[in-house]
């Protein structure tokens, strides 16, 4: 072995066994790297990381809170920020979003930064805490980083000191690591001018820790850096540490090259892996390695668990920053999904608080062990009814919910799974909801419905609507439970219930039928070609509806069993405000199988779905009051409360 | 430049003792993927040492869509009679792959639905007629699955069809039609297609004959974890006997637009990707080449691939059907790949479909360079009357 591998392998055998390595030994280890060379690292890194936290990857339930993207900072790579409210990509929010938010999604920890601006000045973000800290006794705050701290002093004229003091008094538990970038003065006079010198964000931190506030740190790699800055880096935040110790977790971040190039200048595990490794060797005296997945994306994240990290970033909700500059990551990883995936990485997943402990057993709804009819097994999965028809493509698209299955099952039959528990949550039939009442909540407002003719809920008729008779019999399709109702409204209103037509149960009898979903899509393609038989007359239901009532009909609603388990309303929610923020994309994603499947023009069947509502607005939701209204009135004029045609 | 051969401190992987199914189990499923990633690194840099990462410059038409076999995963094929049914006449499909041809691939890999009316003379018709319009090409056609489909069609002995096949050139055949190599898996995504036996003993026979043959595996729908290792097994065991597999390829399903795709409506996370490979890697140890896919997965996980064992990245394609019928798309350019295998740590190396490494690229080369050089080398062979 030459000698300077032989500095290498020495360099690795201390690493692993968490010695210090000097800048010398640290620098050898970036001199030329390969994937050799990564894969030693890795093994030396893992060793260590072994020794200090055995097989358990941590993660916490946090919630991310950026206040404003509006920022003065202006630096070179940030997409995230806007320079005023002008912009139409610009969002303040409010404290009462922000507490609500907190209060409904219960995290452990928030992590509150964002931009520098007069939007949210020093008094505002520091009674945000306060308040925050008042409702919320436990909750872990790590909130403002050392750019805003520094800010804060400037802008209102008290120390750092200072600041620290009062935001401690008010509830922060620990500062978060942004801001760092990458120390290098090269790169800071090219990319962020404006911005803190190193040993002044290295000042800031070493103040906190001074008063006894644990932070965090992190770098910024992959914007033209060299291996050598980021090793020194790394050495200038350990001998912070050793100044001044308190950092609690490190963090590297991947530069996001947003809508340049990603595949020649996007992260890279190879990258992420090495600097993950080199971390865990050269930081001996910070304790906790981070793999921030949305900037490192998720397999690579994952994998660098097995490269030196311990922590995988928590489940975030509504990441930003990194999104804003393109970050391709999923926006929010259920913790159960967070937990699988540290399983699969081989790791045992343990869930933290924000100081790093693993969060009480006691907290059993927290780790989601919680029995429950639905879900008497943490890794069975929920099921959720879908129907079967061409309107739901869409959801097909996106997959069903984190820690959900879906269960094929036309509109009737779901009400019946419903109302038994084997299945917990279903876009059920409207006209089967009022006996459903104390057993399901609405789910939001989203579901299925049509603002005029849907072409999917037909009667084809041989006899003109108006025309149908006590004599006429009418075939219902058993799949149904709204539309059928709907029928029945809209032929009895008008007449007396004498006159209505009788159920037909041989469709080659009757005079006019009831179908839908996509057998009434085809029929109605095909001009009233249905079974063979053509009819004349195509009655679309909801067109009828629109043109009595001038109002949109709801034909179904996303409900949830009141007795699910609230892990499974959470993922259920987050499926469908997914659902709602991608609603477009999904439904065109859909279009090309849906073509295919039916057998016809991409275009015509994107007409159809253009003419289905799945996310309910105020109209929609009048429209199916007035429906169950109607319907509530003209039961009751009904002996037994029920038409015949009415299946149990 | 580092040779490769470090002499820096390696995870010892093997112990030189066969890894058993219990072993295999326990790779895939629970050692901690960074240990298990170095294992399989390991293994690799065993039988490959250094930083060459090879590609194939090839061409992927199908010849025909139309397929009675009815795979719950495809959403590539129709029916007869279909509006969006094709068949190719061989001169179509001659003419598709000289176009390729002339844009610098270097191999046909030659596949397509089950069609109940094609003959092996039309199979020979297609060899032949590329042949005519590309003499240089190399021709990698059909499957284990086609071979068994036409044999149960027509009656004629798989020797028979791949003794045909051997007499017109044809070398080597891709291993599609895999999938997972257990009954119980194949009776619930593809009940039609050959059964494992079938596949298999095709897979023999053609390496009995001289055939080199790539081995697949498509995962990540209703097969257990056993499963899986059930079918690195069988590869196992036939490899020991023939020698025959030149490669493993394998690749997670896709839901998308299929029949099945509506059942396992989720596609396997990437990390189960990683784990897969390098649990072939260490399994498979009697196979030279291990294929890391961008296109199937993602640039990320072919990349982490590169990093658990596998050495090949597969084909740069020109055209490529199945796979975006079922909902997947990607741009795929030399550039792109270049790019991806320089960022991931290695040295991009242009291939031939036996493996051979033609050339080793330095930072320098970009795609145009390599496919200017692939033509120039034609020229080259024209003139001095090959």
């Amino acid at each position: 072995m030459n000698s300077r591998a032989q500095h290498i392998a020495d360099a690795l055998v201390k690493g692993a066994a968490g010695r210090r390595l000097n800048p010398s030994e640290a620098m050898a280890l970036v001199d030329e790297p390969t994937p050799d060379l990564l894969q030693a690292l890795g093994d030396a890194a893992h060793a260590n990381r072994v020794a200090r936290h055995g097989n358990r990857a941590t993660y916490v339930f946090n919630v991310q809170i950026n206040p404003s993207n509006v920022c003065s900072g202006r630096c070179e790579f940030c997409r995230y920020s806007v320079e005023s409210l002008d912009d139409p990509r610009a969002y303040s929010l409010d404290e009462h979003e922000i507490l609500e938010k907190v209060t409904h999604l219960a995290p452990t920890e928030v992590h509150i930064t964002g931009g520098l601006n007069d939007l949210w000045p020093y008094e505002r973000c520091r009674d945000l805490v306060r308040e925050l800290r008042s409702q919320h006794a436990a909750l872990h705050i790590k909130a403002f980083d050392a750019v805003e701290v520094e800010h804060f002093a400037t802008a209102s004229g008290e120390g750092v000191a200072g600041i620290l003091a009062e935001l401690i008094d008010a509830g922060v538990n620990a500062l978060p690591g942004g801001g760092a970038e990458m120390f290098s003065e090269r790169l800071r006079q090219r990319f962020w001018p404006g911005k803190m010198p190193a040993r002044q964000w290295l000042a800031v931190h070493e103040q906190a820790h001074r008063i006894g506030l644990p932070t965090n740190a992190t770098m910024l790699f992959g914007l033209g850096d060299t291996w050598e800055e980021r090793v020194d880096h790394m050495l200038a935040l350990r001998s912070s540490q050793d100044r001044c110790p308190g950092y609690e977790c490190f963090i590297p971040l991947a530069y996001q090259p947003g809508d340049t190039d990603p595949v020649a200048h996007g992260p890279t595990p190879f990258v992420s892996l090495y600097v993950l490794a080199l971390a865990r060797l050269v930081l001996d005296n910070i304790p906790h390695i981070k793999s921030y997945w949305p900037s490192l994306g998720v397999p690579a994240a994952a994998a660098g668990l097995g490269y030196g990290a311990d922590d995988m970033d928590g489940t975030l909700s509504e990441e930003r920053i990194m999104h804003a500059a393109g970050a391709s990551a999923p926006g929010g990883l259920a913790r159960r999904r967070m937990a699988e995936m540290i399983t699969i990485a081989g790791f045992e997943p343990v869930e933290r608080d924000g100081l790093f402990h693993p969060v009480a057993a006691s907290r059993g709804d927290r780790i989601g062990t919680r029995v429950s009819p639905q879900d008497d097994s943490a890794s069975r999965p929920f099921r959720v009814s879908m129907i079967p028809y061409g309107n739901m493509a869409p959801y097909v698209q996106l997959g069903p919910p984190e820690g959900g299955s879906f269960v094929e099952e036309f509109p009737r039959a779901s009400l019946a799974s419903l109302r038994a528990g084997s299945v917990v949550a279903s876009c059920a039939p409207v006209g089967g909801l009022p006996r459903l009442r104390g057993t399901v909540d609405c789910l939001g407002a989203f579901g299925i419905a049509a603002r005029g003719p849907v072409q999917s809920v037909l009667l084809l008729s041989h006899v003109p609507f108006d025309d149908l008779r006590a004599s006429d019999s009418v075939w219902v399709t058993d799949e149904t439970a709204s539309s059928v109702r709907l029928l029945c409204l809209l032929l009895g209103r008008d007449r007396g219930s004498g006159d209505l037509p009788r159920r037909a149960f041989d469709l080659a009898q009757a005079s006019a039928a009831l179908v839908i979903g996509d057998n009434a899509f085809l029929a109605h393609v095909r001009d009233g070609l249905y079974r063979g038989v053509r009819y004349p007359h195509v009655i679309d239901l909801s067109g009828e509806w629109y043109q009595r009532t001038g109002l949109p009909f709801v034909f179904a609603r996303w409900v949830v069993r009141r007795d699910a388990p609230a892990h499974v309303r959470e993922s259920l929610t987050a499926w469908l405000e997914q659902f709602r923020s991608r609603e477009d994309e999904l439904v065109a994603a859909a279009v090309p199988g849906e073509a295919q499947r039916l057998g016809l023009p991409a275009d015509r069947v994107a007409d159809y779905h253009a003419g289905v509502v799945r996310v309910l607005g105020p109209d929609e939701i009048r429209g199916q009051e007035a429906f169950l209204r109607e319907w509530r009135l003209y039961s009751g004029t009904l002996a037994g409360g029920e038409p015949q045609w009415i299946a149990p | 430049m580092n040779s490769g051969n470090t002499s820096y401190p390696r995870p010892v992987c093997g112990e030189n003792r066969r890894v058993s199914p219990d072993e295999a189990l326990e790779l895939l499923t629970r050692v901690p993927v960074g240990d298990l990633m170095r294992r399989a690194y390991g293994a690799r840099a065993e039988r490959f040492p250094g930083r060459v990462v090879t590609y194939v410059l090839d061409t992927n038409p199908n010849y025909t869509n139309v397929c009675v076999t009815g795979c719950r995963f495809c959403a590539f094929s129709r029916p007869q009679g279909h509006a969006e049914a094709y068949t190719l006449s061989p001169r179509s499909l001659a003419e598709r792959v000289r176009k390729s041809y002339e844009r610098g691939a270097t191999t046909v890999l030659l596949q397509g639905g089950h069609h109940p009316g094609l003959r092996l003379s039309d199979w020979l018709a297609y060899v032949r007629c590329i042949r005519a319009a590309c003499p240089h090409i190399h021709i990698h056609p059909f499957s284990p699955s086609e071979v068994v489909f036409l044999s149960k069609t027509t009656g004629a002995p798989v020797p028979e069809i791949l003794g045909a096949l051997y007499a017109e050139g044809i070398r080597t055949i891709p291993g599609g039609g895999a999938e997972i190599l257990c009954d119980r898996v194949r009776a619930r995504i593809a009940p039609e297609k050959a059964t494992a036996a079938e596949w298999l003993a095709v897979a023999e026979t053609a390496h009995r004959m001289g055939f080199r043959t790539t081995a697949t595996m498509m995962f990540g729908h209703v097969e257990t974890d056993e499963e899986i290792i059930e079918h690195l097994v069988r590869l196992r065991d036939l490899q020991d006997r023939t020698g025959g597999f030149s490669s493993f390829i394998p690749w997670s399903f896709k839901p998308g637009n299929s029949p099945l795709g509506k059942e396992v409506c989720q596609s396997a996370h990437p990390l189960r990707y990683v784990r897969v490979l390098a649990t072939a890697r260490l399994v498979l140890d009697n196979i030279d080449h291990i294929q890391s896919s961008w296109f199937s997965e993602s640039i990320t996980a072919g990349q982490l691939g590169l990093l658990a064992g596998a050495d090949d990245f597969g084909g740069i394609l020109f055209e490529e059907n199945v796979l975006q019928q079922a909902g997947h798309q990607r741009a795929t350019t030399l550039d792109t790949v270049l790019t991806v295998i320089r960022r991931a740590g290695f040295v991009p190396a242009r291939r031939d479909s036996l493996y051979n490494v033609i050339e080793e690229h330095d930072d320098a080369a970009a795609g145009a360079d390599v496919l200017a050089r692939v033509l120039a080398r034609r020229t080259d062979c024209t003139e001095r009357g090959r």
